[in-house]
């Protein structure tokens, strides 16, 4: 009995953590190419569910829902590259804060309106006859999840590791200034990452919501636990992979085992610790002791 | 300093116009670091642009490889004007540039930074060109060829210089702009640099305009000089006729 609810909330836990790790990797997709924490990466994962649900509802079968609902929110992605973030003229980590987190509201908002609070379900792509593990039940769909994470993370390394266009992304990502040098047109590599963003939180949007929900304001926790697990990954693909994974087995368990109220909370508690571990300026503190002395 | 004693009009070179930069000026703000600098270069022909420190050399470079925009005057590259043109467009036009700094990409393997150079370059001609481009790199710097699979970041300077001038040369160009490839390496490398510098512009038929403050090393090679103060040019003339002057001799280069 208790490893068969160990698995099952490990399973559990394994399903939003490969949603935290698809998201945290667009996070960093967006961040190492143009500097910018785009705090409405979640939005693109409530895009891709609600504009999927959206044209479901005006009766396309699903994979053709799920083609447009993700070339939208790539669509929304690269308009707002182009529209808020490349008109800036005096770029700064706070301001890029401010204005992605309103263009984030403004997209939550926009939907909100056009199709109410209530929250949407997708139909399971390959119904919910479950497969048992022991007394454990294991949905298709959390396959689907899993596959898309493993396809999305080891087809992105296959992409930056072997391919001209991909070595170009990680050299913008090194260096600007030798990569406009080259001849890399630094203006294009951001727009196609952060349409390259977009449809990936879309995706995770759309595989998660036969298991989650989808609603107006589930982009602003995905994108919150997203940008924990880039930063606990740091930043890098094999990193955020393992952060999202561990984070969400944490959650899973903690919220089997403890009470479901912890979930988030459990995230937002790693994501304070980590950050104040790591800003934590050991010298400065000697010197305070030393002062006070 | 008394300008223009030394000049000899432009017009006693030999050789067909590749490069012209006609009265550039450019400024950091409201800081001008260019003062209506004109200068050509032939093709094949290696033109040295020396000067100290904060004479305006690398925002020479900068403006012509279009990572700084000028405010007047006009660059002309093979009858084309190119002033105010993007880095991409420079490059594919026949500019490869190895900037201050190198500005390498460190954690990149040699061989993909090698590979990177010839970003510009389509597919089909990628295809042609890379094999044998990377064959005459490693003629020129064998030790390239042993540090492949190695980070650019782990490489000693000279070797980083050699990189540098490595990825420029994988686009295929005509001209090469250079600032400061002698910078860091020890004075028997330097040599080397620069008969290597020699062979790519007789070899090879590559045109350098090159930007150096060891202007003993530079001259050496050099078809012709400017030498720039203050963002001005303050002389040009014949490699050989500025050798030969000696007051030019004490003010530039140690007697
Ligand atoms: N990024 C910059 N911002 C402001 N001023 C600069 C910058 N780069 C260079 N300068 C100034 O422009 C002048 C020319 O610099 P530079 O072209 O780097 O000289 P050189 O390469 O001949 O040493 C110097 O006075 C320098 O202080
Ligand atoms: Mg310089």
């Amino acid at each position: 009995m208790f490893i068969s609810e160990t698995i099952q909330y490990a399973i559990s836990g394994i399903t939003s953590g490969s949603i935290y790790a698809i998201v945290g990797i667009c996070w960093s997709t967006v961040f190492l190419i143009s500097g910018v924490l785009n705090f409405s990466t979640g939005e693109f994962v409530m895009l891709g569910g609600m504009l999927t649900w959206l044209f479901i509802s005006w009766g396309f079968s699903l994979l053709p829902a799920i083609f447009f609902g993700v070339a939208c929110t790539v669509i929304v992605a690269m308009l707002m590259e182009r529209i808020v973030i490349r008109p800036v003229r005096y770029p700064s980590e706070t301001t890029f804060l401010l204005i992605t987190t309103a263009a984030g509201s403004v997209i939550r908002g926009i939907v909100l309106i056009a199709c109410g609070s209530d929250t949407r379900h997708i139909e399971p792509f390959l119904g919910s006859s479950p497969i048992m593990i022991g007394d454990a039940v294991l949905l298709p769909q959390v396959i689907i999840v899993v596959s898309v994470l493993v396809l999305i993370a080891g087809g992105l390394v296959m992409f930056l590791d072997h391919t001209l266009f991909g070595k170009a992304l990680r050299a913008s990502s090194i260096n600007q200034v030798g990569a406009r040098l080259i001849g890399i047109k630094i203006n294009r590599v951001r727009l196609f990452c952060f349409g390259l963003a977009g449809g990936m939180g879309a995706i995770a949007g759309i595989v998660i919501a036969p298991i989650e929900f989808t609603g107006y304001s589930v982009g602003l926790m995905e994108g919150l636990k997203g940008l924990v697990v880039a930063l606990l990954g740091g930043w890098t693909i094999r990193g955020t992979v393992v952060a999202g994974l561990a984070l969400g087995l944490l959650e899973g368990l903690g919220a089997g085992f403890i009470s479901t109220g912890w979930k988030d909370a459990l995230a937002l508690f790693v994501m304070l610790t980590f950050l104040i571990i790591r800003t934590l300026d050991l010298t400065s503190i000697k010197k305070l002791v030393y002062r006070h002395e | 300093m008394t300008d223009s004693t030394y000049s000899q009009p432009v017009t006693s070179r030999t050789g067909e116009c590749q490069l012209r930069i006609d009265g550039i000026s450019a400024f950091y703000g409201e800081a001008q670091a260019l003062r209506d600098v004109t200068l050509r270069l032939n093709s094949q022909e290696i033109v040295a642009i020396l000067g100290s420190n904060g004479a305006g050399k690398s925002t020479l470079l900068r403006v012509l490889t279009g990572l700084l925009k000028h405010r007047q005057g006009r660059i002309t590259f093979k009858g084309e004007d190119i002033s105010g043109k993007e880095p991409d467009a420079v490059i594919k036009k026949g500019i490869a540039s190895v900037p201050e700094g190198r500005e390498l990409f460190g954690p990149m393997t040699v061989h993909d930074n090698l590979l990177l150079g010839a970003y510009t370059l389509d597919k089909q001609k990628r295809k042609e060109l890379n094999d044998a481009r990377l064959k005459m790199i490693f003629d020129l710097f064998p030790v390239l060829r042993d540090r492949l699979g190695q980070r650019a970041d782990t490489l000693s300077g000279g070797e980083q210089q050699m990189l540098a001038l490595g990825r420029a040369l994988m686009a295929n160009p005509v001209l090469l702009a250079l600032d400061e490839p002698s910078l860091g390496l020890a004075p028997m490398m330097v040599a080397t640099m620069m008969k290597t510098l020699k062979r790519l512009c007789k070899d090879y038929g590559l045109s350098i305009l090159l930007v150096e403050q060891n202007a003993k090393a530079a001259i050496e090679i050099a078809d012709y000089v400017y030498i720039l103060e203050r963002g001005e040019v303050r002389v040009e003339g014949a490699a050989c006729s500025i050798m030969d002057d000696a007051s030019l001799q004490r003010a530039y280069f140690g007697g």
